[in-house]
């Protein structure tokens, strides 16, 4: 039955930006979707990865029923299970022997339940998540200095600012749609400046006036620096240090221990470019400092975020329009998670393990079963899970064995825990590998419920499509197996917006402007209200019904003292040192068009068209003296474990720095988890984890012989020295690319690998080791394989991934050929929205396109979702320099 | 030049001769002899009219008009029975004797038949002209068995010919190999299993001692001791070149009429091409040489600088539904790579040899995909440079 498309708009599910979304629905499907014009967030635009996410859907790969040791069982039969094993565990060990792993992907609904379930009623407070990798320093820096988890600002003061600093952020691959935003703004406004700090010249440094490529890991040294800098030039605004701070003085001192020339030292930078940043900071009265994990995933990211903060309470610049620190959150509802206490040093509702809290959430859940202390943070949580103190985990939503520190480590405590209980939506992840009982959960698109972004704006989540297979809603699932316990009473969920009016009805509860979190003017809610929600910011309470853009302005805060706190900074630079075996600073981070684990994002083929395989950022000069080239196989070591990723050579690193994505894992690269190469070191304030800086070393793997491969099944991959694999959307393939021995006998791999073929061709050149067979039933390619010793010979995934998907035309012969003979290949993609490829913009430029928007009239390339911009304009310096060269 | 200019045969070679005169704007009075009644035919074809997917009437080379409209005196079935190479006069099978300014010799070949016992039984018989297909339709229409002695390109179209007119047809080969001339091992099996396919009989290392039959042909004995049963015998094992009626008249021959690069012959005015001709001791059997001579000698004739220079031409088996294509020298030595593409259930084979970055052959079975390509590349020896390695697919565009 066909009917006609419906428009609903929802939020996006990947970054903390949290953009509003428009999708079009038809049959139980989505068929496309655009920018909600009226979020807030985005206004109409979307980034490259929110543009696919139609395409992320479909039932391939989807966890579809529970399980248990690999058995399907019904849901009464999981849930059952479940409430045994919390029971027996909670019965032999005590309730600390249990433990939740959350996610920030989850809805505050989700989130809300399973923090009441876990710390009200089985009593454990070993509740943590992966928002713990993300921002848990930024939140302590806000705590210590606010009083509370609070956010000051609004999107808005990213384009109202004069001068906007980036630190540790590269919002243009992180978080485009507000990269955009700081776009237009500059360009609308001359006067407006653009600091980034950041040891990468990444593409952000595009936007930037002035890059500050520091050390890594010396941000605090930076800002310390700068308070110090600040006073002695007249800058600080002593009024209102007086009037609205405390811990000025001694904060001061620490600052004043540094000369500008050892801050100088210190940083790596030249004084002079050291005192341009501290004169433009202390000149603006409308500054922004952005940060994010650069500043947050650090042994001292609190301290750092500290640092920052201080230098806006002395210049008095919190809160207000353009003003203030800004910390930009990685997931798409960190916040909301800490809006319901989803963190194990937290309780409810912005209420900590303190007496009086403890004593508000016991009697407004109505339960003696409150978990009386702070729990495990998730480094911690996963050490006492090897340690077997944690008998029993419950992980929802996310995917530990990848993105935790020291993963090797953490996968092996999974493997030896004896319940291991995995909700999730996709069936074949490194964790849901470990799992003993796997549930099925819902995903985007197909749950409703709330979700905040980085600027506390909490917006809906519809559920647009039916859920496929039995998966079902997370909330349901753990209200389900609180009823199975015996607190049903206490959970009495019909609807996700049940949930929300408790969890806001608690946010007011006993508040008396203590918490800053507090949204009780939505705890009356009918479902239609609920329905009918728009995105708001909190606080939404009595005084502020509409929703509150900044916070603080008025010098007020919820510190007991109601005054800001300055923190005395001891400045520190990474917890371990390079050496001589480790002599390189390993930092990690996101690509631009894929989302943590890949779990999703790998669904689209256009996003793994920009980037699909692992690699290894090294400087041209620093490749050259470890005999790398671009697209050779190197090691990547450290004390804790190895990667072996392709190289790719990158001006913009220091010399002695290294960059590796954090999104591969075992289901898509032979060894590419970059969580292995992680210490398990930790702010002492946060428990999060140094994700930035890893001593390490960088060899190169000989390939004798590398091959593309396109299979309608996943292959067996034992054999291979390296492989990498990008999926074919809507499941139609796998694209390899592996690396083998010298003479691998590929007709033996291909006879082992039993298809049902009813033609094979074939294709040897041995010169060059160029073997190439085509195996195919009827008219469509099964399996191909295109070996050679050069690996830039092989072809493009993008050809592969056709192969496969279409019916062939010509003989199957001609398709040996490894690309389209007709067409010529347009290179890598570089705009993924129109799929314009780097050789094509190439000779566009050459033509004479000699700007962004010559190339954008040309190709349409960069005039979508915009991503691409930075990267168009490094194709056009660089091609426009070569060519005047 | 002008003058009168006289073209002894009418096959191939002359037509095209004339043709290209008329093109190039020979204005001296041209006439043509033939020995067959026809007007010059497109001889490449007459396996496809055997096999009944072409008609006699699409063989014409060029329609009367044209013969008319330039005043070209076409003599169909008058062949030269007298030459005289140093007055330049000949003398016709109807008695009439003409002089000319410039004489073409292109009389082109017979078959060759071997000198066994019976070879000159009836039922006995080559493939060269249309006068052969209908011999071969009236043994068609007696339900007959045909012999096809030589797997060589004419004997397979002739054996496919006659397949398809509904002949029970055996191939006797005297190699191991089908076509062993231009395939190697691989494509030889390929093309067996695909002509067995069709229903034709193969039967190689086979030397035939003679052919039994007293009245009729009745089949041929094997010099191993085996004997094939057949009404018609259809010989296809080389030809040999018209030259005897000018051996009289002194011009210099050896396999054939020697002619110089400018397609000369040793008396002036008197010039040589096609199968009759040879040429530095080579002497031609397929068409793509000879529409390079009647282009030299066009320009010869002209008055106008050409050169003779021999390229490896190309060689096609003309079976609907079996391409094979080959060209080249496919002997390999230490210094050649060999690159190959196989698909059996598709019936596709291709071999390309390259040596110092040029192709040096080809060999394509099943699909001909780019043999014009390969042929030019080969004849011009032109470096492929990084198209080495995608030569196999043509260079993308």
């Amino acid at each position: 039955m066909t009917e006609q498309p419906v428009r609903i708009d929802t939020t996006c599910p990947y970054c903390g930006v949290g953009c509003g979304v428009s999708a079009k629905v038809k049959d139980d499907r989505i068929i496309a979707v655009s920018g909600g014009k009226s979020h807030p967030a985005n206004l109409g635009s979307l980034c490259v990865k929110g543009s696919a996410l139609h395409e992320t859907m479909g039932n391939h790969d989807r966890l579809l029923y529970p399980s248990i040791n690999g058995q399907r069982v019904d849901w009464s039969t999981a849930i059952d299970t479940l409430a045994q094993k919390i029971s027996a565990v909670r019965e032999a060990h005590g309730p600390d022997a249990i433990a939740f792993y959350l996610s920030g992907q989850l809805l505050t609904e989700d989130y809300y339940v399973a923090n009441k379930l876990a710390k009200g009623f089985i009593g454990t407070s070993n509740v943590d998540t992966n928002s713990r990798l993300c921002m848990s320093s930024a939140v302590a820096s806000y705590k210590r200095a606010f009083g509370g988890d609070a956010v000051p600002c609004s999107y808005e003061d990213l384009e109202s600012c004069d001068l906007l600093v980036m630190v540790g952020s590269n919002a243009a691959w992180t978080h485009p749609v507000l990269y955009r935003r700081m776009v237009s703004a500059k360009a609308k406004n001359p006067t407006m400046r653009v600091v980034v700090i950041d040891p990468r010249r990444t593409a952000t440094c595009d936007l930037a006036d002035l890059h500050l490529p520091i050390l890594p890991g010396s941000d605090s040294f930076l800002y310390m620096g700068l308070l110090s800098w600040l006073h002695q030039n007249g800058h600080t605004n002593s009024s209102y240090i007086e009037a609205f701070t405390e811990g000025f003085g001694e904060a001061l001192n620490v600052a004043n221990q540094y000369s500008l020339a050892e801050i100088a030292t210190q940083v790596g930078l030249d004084q002079e470019t050291l005192t341009t940043f501290y004169q433009w900071f202390g000149n603006t009265e409308k500054t922004v400092t952005f940060y994010s994990q650069g500043i947050n995933q650090s042994s001292s990211g609190t301290d750092k975020g500290n640092a920052i903060i201080n230098c806006h309470l002395a210049t008095g610049r919190v809160g207000k329009v353009g003003a203030g620190p800004f910390s930009i959150t990685g997931q798409p509802n960190a916040m909301g998670g800490r809006e319901v206490g989803g963190l194990a040093n937290q309780l409810a509702a912005h209420m900590d393990y303190k007496p009086e809290d403890l004593q508000t959430v016991a009697e407004f859940w109505g339960t003696d079963h409150l978990s009386q202390r702070a729990g495990l943070k998730a480094v911690d949580m996963f050490d006492a899970l090897a340690e077997g103190k944690i008998k029993l985990i419950w992980i929802m939503g996310t995917n530990p064995v990848v993105s935790l520190p020291n993963a090797d480590k953490v996968k092996a405590a999974l493997e030896a825990c004896e319940t291991v209980i995995v909700s999730d939506c996709i069936a074949h992840t490194d964790t849901t590998a470990t799992a003993n009982i796997l549930l099925p959960a819902t995903g985007w698109g197909e749950k409703c419920g709330t979700v905040t972004n980085s600027e506390r704006r909490i917006s809906r989540q519809w559920a647009m499509v039916t859920p496929p297979g039995e998966a079902q809603h997370d909330w349901w699932i753990m209200t389900q197996v609180a009823h199975r316990l015996g607190y049903g009473d206490a959970f009495p969920y019909e609807h996700p917006r049940d949930l929300f009016i408790e969890h806001a009805a608690l946010s007011g509860f006993r508040n008396e402007g203590n918490r800053a979190f507090d949204i009780s003017a939505l705890s009356t809610l009918t479902r239609q209200q609920y329905d009918e929600l728009k995105p708001v910011q909190w606080p939404v309470n009595a005084a502020n019904p509409e929703g509150t853009a900044r916070l603080f302005a008025d010098g007020r805060f919820v510190t007991p003292s109601g005054k800001a706190r300055f923190i005395a900074v001891q400045p520190r630079g990474p917890a371990q040192h390079l050496s001589r075996e480790y002599p390189f600073a390993l930092n990690s981070g996101r690509v631009r068009d894929q989302w943590h684990t890949m779990t999703r994002t790998a669904r689209s083929d256009r996003l793994l068209n920009h980037i699909d395989a692992p690699f290894v950022l090294v400087h041209p000069d620093t490749a050259a003296g470890c005999e790398l080239a671009d697209g050779d196989l190197a090691e990547v070591s450290t004390r804790h474990g190895s990667v072996q990723v392709q190289v790719k050579t990158d001006e913009g690193m220091g010399t002695n720095q290294l960059f590796v994505p954090i999104h591969w894992n075992d289901q898509f690269a032979s060894k590419a988890r970059v969580g292995a190469l992680i210490a398990p070191l930790t702010d002492p304030h946060s428990g999060q984890p140094e994700f930035k800086f890893s001593p390490a070393s960088l060899r190169k793997v000989e390939t004798p012989l590398w091959a593309a491969i396109i299979s309608n099944q996943p292959l067996n991959c034992d054999e291979f020295i390296y492989w990498d694999m990008a999926p074919v959307g809507d499941g139609n393939g796998y694209c390899y690319r592996v690396a083998t021995q010298k003479n691998f006998d590929w007709a033996n791999y291909i006879r082992g690998c039993h298809g049902n073929f009813t033609g094979c061709a074939h294709y040897a050149d041995e010169q060059y080791g160029d073997e190439r067979f085509l195996c195919y039933q009827g008219q469509r390619v099964q399996l191909a394989v295109f070996s050679h010793r050069d690996q830039q010979a092989l072809p493009s995934p993008d050809w592969l991934k056709k192969l496969i998907c279409e019916d062939f035309k010509t003989s199957p012969w001609q398709l040996l050929a490894g690309r389209d003979m007709a067409q010529g290949d347009k290179g890598r993609l570089i705009c993924s929205c129109f799929e314009v490829g780097e050789k094509q913009i190439i000779s566009a430029i050459v033509d004479g396109a000699c700007s962004v928007k010559q190339l954008g009239e040309k190709l349409k390339c960069g005039t979508n979702c915009g991503s691409c911009i930075p990267e168009l304009n490094h194709l056009v310096n660089q091609t426009l320099k070569v060519d005047a060269a | 030049m002008s003058g009168s200019l006289a073209i002894i045969g009418t096959g191939m070679a002359g037509a095209r001769l004339v043709e290209s005169l008329i093109a190039e704007g020979y204005s001296g009075e041209i006439t043509m002899f033939g020995e067959e009644r026809i007007n010059p035919y497109n001889r490449i074809q007459l396996s496809t009219v055997l096999a009944g997917e072409k008609t006699v009437e699409g063989l014409p080379l060029l329609t009367e008009e044209w013969y008319r409209t330039h005043n070209i005196c076409l003599r169909s079935g008058d062949p030269v029975v007298c030459f005289d190479s140093h007055i330049r006069s000949l003398t016709t099978a109807t008695g009439r004797q003409q002089f000319f300014d410039h004489v073409v010799i292109a009389t082109g070949s017979r078959p060759f038949i071997p000198r066994i016992p019976g070879n000159n039984l009836p039922g006995v018989m080559a493939f060269r002209t249309l006068d052969d297909i209908a011999i071969m339709k009236s043994f068609a229409e007696q339900g007959a068995q045909a012999l096809v002695v030589g797997g060589g390109l004419l004997g397979l179209e002739a054996a496919y010919g006659l397949n398809k007119l509904g002949l029970d047809v055996t191939v006797v080969h005297n190699s191991t190999a089908l076509m062993n001339r231009q395939l190697d091992q691989r494509a030889a099996e390929m093309l067996k299993e695909s002509l067995e396919g069709r229903g034709i009989h193969i039967v190689t290392n086979a030397r035939t001692a003679a052919v039994t039959g007293t009245a009729q042909a009745t089949g041929l004995q094997l010099e191993d001791g085996r004997h094939l049963a057949g009404e018609l015998v259809v010989f296809a094992t080389g030809i040999t070149p018209n030259v005897e009626l000018f051996a009289r008249s002194g011009l210099e021959i050896g396999k054939g009429i020697v002619v110089d690069d400018q397609m000369r012959t040793s008396h002036p005015g008197i010039y040589a091409l096609g199968e009759c001709a040879e040429h530095n001791g080579v002497t031609v059997g397929i068409v793509a040489p000879i529409w390079d001579q009647a282009s030299v000698l066009t320009s010869t004739l002209l008055g106008r600088p050409a050169t003779y220079r021999p390229r490896e031409y190309s060689t096609q088996l003309k079976v609907s539904g079996i391409d094979v294509f080959s060209a080249g020298n496919m002997n390999t030595d230490e210094h050649c790579r060999d690159i190959v593409l196989n698909d059996p259930v598709a019936g596709i084979y291709r071999r390309l040899v390259i040596r110092d970055n040029r192709l040096q052959a080809a060999l394509l079975f099943g699909d001909k995909s780019l043999c014009s390509q390969y042929e030019n590349l080969i004849s011009s020896g032109q470096p492929l440079g990084t198209n080495e390695q995608q030569i196999m697919f043509g260079a993308p565009a």
